[in-house]
């Protein structure tokens, strides 16, 4: 335990010293619900705004695409060495997936809720039932990170991890209709966009904020906590200390 | 030239199963992008409460009687547009979270049915470019994970070797900008030519397809070029570059118009080569191509120009001082 500890503390330092993730994790999911806010502003009535929309769709995007700094982390050139180090040291290797996958996930969680409540604050997101919402997030980001490292652990490598990740990440979000919202597109879309997994955490979400109704709260949360396990049993049989060696 | 393309050949030969994934993915996009955009209803969602006669199903709307009003939630997701609500007198509360102009709109079209959307099936996008603007994310993304190739030449100073051998700079670059090229249009216009063996509806023709998807992986290819010329580590840019893409895509409006025509900033917007393609392909496919739309095609494919000739004075700016380090 104190072992992966250790370890999550220096893959966490080697997340914030890198600018490029620091943007990723916190001007990106900003500008991007900004962007479309205000270019979909006139689409809304006084009561709602299109800040209200796409500040919760597009966190939940900012979450799912989070998980490719989990991908990004355990393979960068510059952890493959500390990685081969403590394959060689006593302990157990398992830390250096679950390692990763803590560390990415507090830093994307950490810096998501921050932008939350930038946002909250700056243009008055309607929020309610908070402590189920965030709950709800945790465990998605916490799913991400865990696909991440996943995908990791099959391929080998960063750029094949990189490139399909993107593409399910993307897949799953325009099919939950995070980017656009794809309800009202008829009966068939309807049905497809159940398919994506984002979609039924986005119903869950609106739900609790405008209806007050928590009845899909608790499968969602089973499902995620049910991948998140899943994920890492996956990562524990694919895993081989022999990849990182470099 | 030919040996820069041969050797990016060989190096993801050795990867068979990630080329595999990869265009089976790239693939099983386009495909899901034919199906949605063949399944779209785009009709206004009206729920009415209360009553069973209001108004009809027609080209614009989609009715569902309720006993009572929906959850406030399907509102916000767009499952429902508005909710009309009967009163016992004969007429009706009109509840909407969109604009105003949308209530006004509604109110009309509930007291003259017929007069609603005249004019509106110009702004329509076909098929076609909605097949087009789906894809189009997919293969800009595509671009920066497999300009890869040369940002790893960087990364691993297998770039100054080259630099010094006979090959020429411009040689160098353009071997990996065809091959990029190569490896975004092939699979992606793949798909296309089986689903119209399939008999699926695809809008363009399919040599019209080719010219759009060609234009679009040259964007695509000497835009990662450019991002990745800047940036010795091939994650950062990487990552820049699939949030830039994501960011101006969804801007450029390639899954459904975000701006209204004639505001200020969809003439902003224009800027984008995404848009100018898209826009490009919507006049293309309804047949009204004029010189403005000659001149937006023209306008992206200087862009891409653009974007190449500055990745190549770039890294040959950067190798000509680094050489003898």
């Amino acid at each position: 335990m104190r072992n992966l500890w250790l370890i999550t503390k220096e893959d966490f330092k080697n997340l914030v010293t890198n600018p490029m993730w620091l943007f990723y994790a916190t001007a990106f999911p900003v500008l991007l619900v900004v962007i479309l806010g205000f270019l979909t502003r006139d689409n809304y009535g006084d009561g709602f705004s299109s800040f209200d929309f796409y500040g919760i769709t597009l966190m939940i995007y900012a979450a799912i695409n989070g998980g490719m700094t989990a991908s990004n982390s355990f393979m960068e050139e510059r952890v493959k060495k500390p990685n081969m180090r403590i394959i060689y040291a006593p302990g157990n290797v398992k830390d250096i997936y679950l390692s990763k996958m803590l560390a990415s996930f507090v830093f994307n969680a950490a810096f998501h809720l921050l932008d939350l409540a930038f946002l909250v604050v700056v243009f008055h997101i309607h929020l309610s039932n908070i402590p189920r919402l965030i709950v709800l997030f945790l465990l998605l980001e916490l799913c991400a990170n865990a696909l991440g490292v996943m995908l990791c652990c099959i391929f080998k490598t960063e750029q094949m991890t990189n490139q399909i990740q993107s593409i399910i990440v993307n897949i799953i979000a325009i099919f939950g209709g995070l980017l656009f919202s794809l309800d009202g597109y008829g009966e068939v879309v309807r049905k497809i966009s159940l398919i994506s997994p984002v979609k039924w955490v986005m119903d869950a979400s609106f739900q609790m904020i405008y209806d007050n109704n928590n009845s899909l709260f608790l499968p969602c949360v089973g499902i995620l906590v049910t991948v998140i396990v899943v994920m890492t049993a996956v990562c524990h049989i694919t895993f081989r200390k022999e990849d990182c060696i470099c | 030239m030919l040996s820069i393309i041969k050797n990016d050949w060989n190096r993801l030969m050795q990867q068979k199963m990630y080329l595999c994934v990869a265009v089976g993915l790239t693939i099983l996009s386009i495909a899901a992008a034919i199906l949605l955009t063949n399944k779209v209803v785009a009709k206004s969602n009206l729920a009415v409460v209360g009553s069973t006669d209001v108004i009809s199903d027609s080209q614009y709307f989609s009715i569902t009687y309720l006993d009572k009003a929906p959850e406030k939630s399907k509102l916000v997701e767009n499952r429902y547009d508005a909710v009309i609500i009967a009163k016992e007198d004969g007429s009706f509360d009109v509840e909407t979270l969109k604009s105003n102009d949308y209530k006004e709109q509604l109110l009309t079209a509930l007291k003259n049915p017929e007069a609603f959307g005249e004019g509106k099936q110009q702004e329509e996008r076909k098929i076609g470019t909605n097949i087009f603007g789906y894809m189009m994310m997919f293969l800009l993304m595509q671009g920066a994970l497999y300009a890869r190739l040369y940002a790893e030449d960087k990364e691993k100073h297998v770039a100054e070797r080259i630099l010094v051998s006979s090959i020429p700079f411009r040689k160098y670059m353009m071997g990996h900008g065809l091959f990029i090229g190569a490896l975004i249009f092939v699979p992606s216009f793949g798909a296309m030519v089986v689903a119209k063996l399939l008999g699926v509806s695809i809008g363009f023709s399919l040599v019209q397809y080719a010219i759009l998807i060609g234009v679009l992986s040259f964007l695509s290819m000497a835009f990662a070029l450019c991002v990745c010329s800047f940036f010795k580590v091939s994650d950062t840019s990487n990552m820049i570059a699939s949030a830039t893409v994501v960011l101006t895509s969804v801007l450029a409006g390639s899954f459904y118009s975000m701006t209204k025509s004639g505001s200020m900033f969809n003439k902003i917007v224009h800027v984008l080569p995404q848009k100018d393609l898209l826009s490009f392909a919507d006049a293309w496919e309804k047949g009204i191509v004029n010189n403005t739309k000659q001149l937006e095609l023209f306008y992206v494919i200087l862009i891409a120009a653009v974007f190449l000739v500055v990745a190549i004075i770039k890294t040959r700016k950067d190798y000509i001082y680094s050489r003898s380090e």
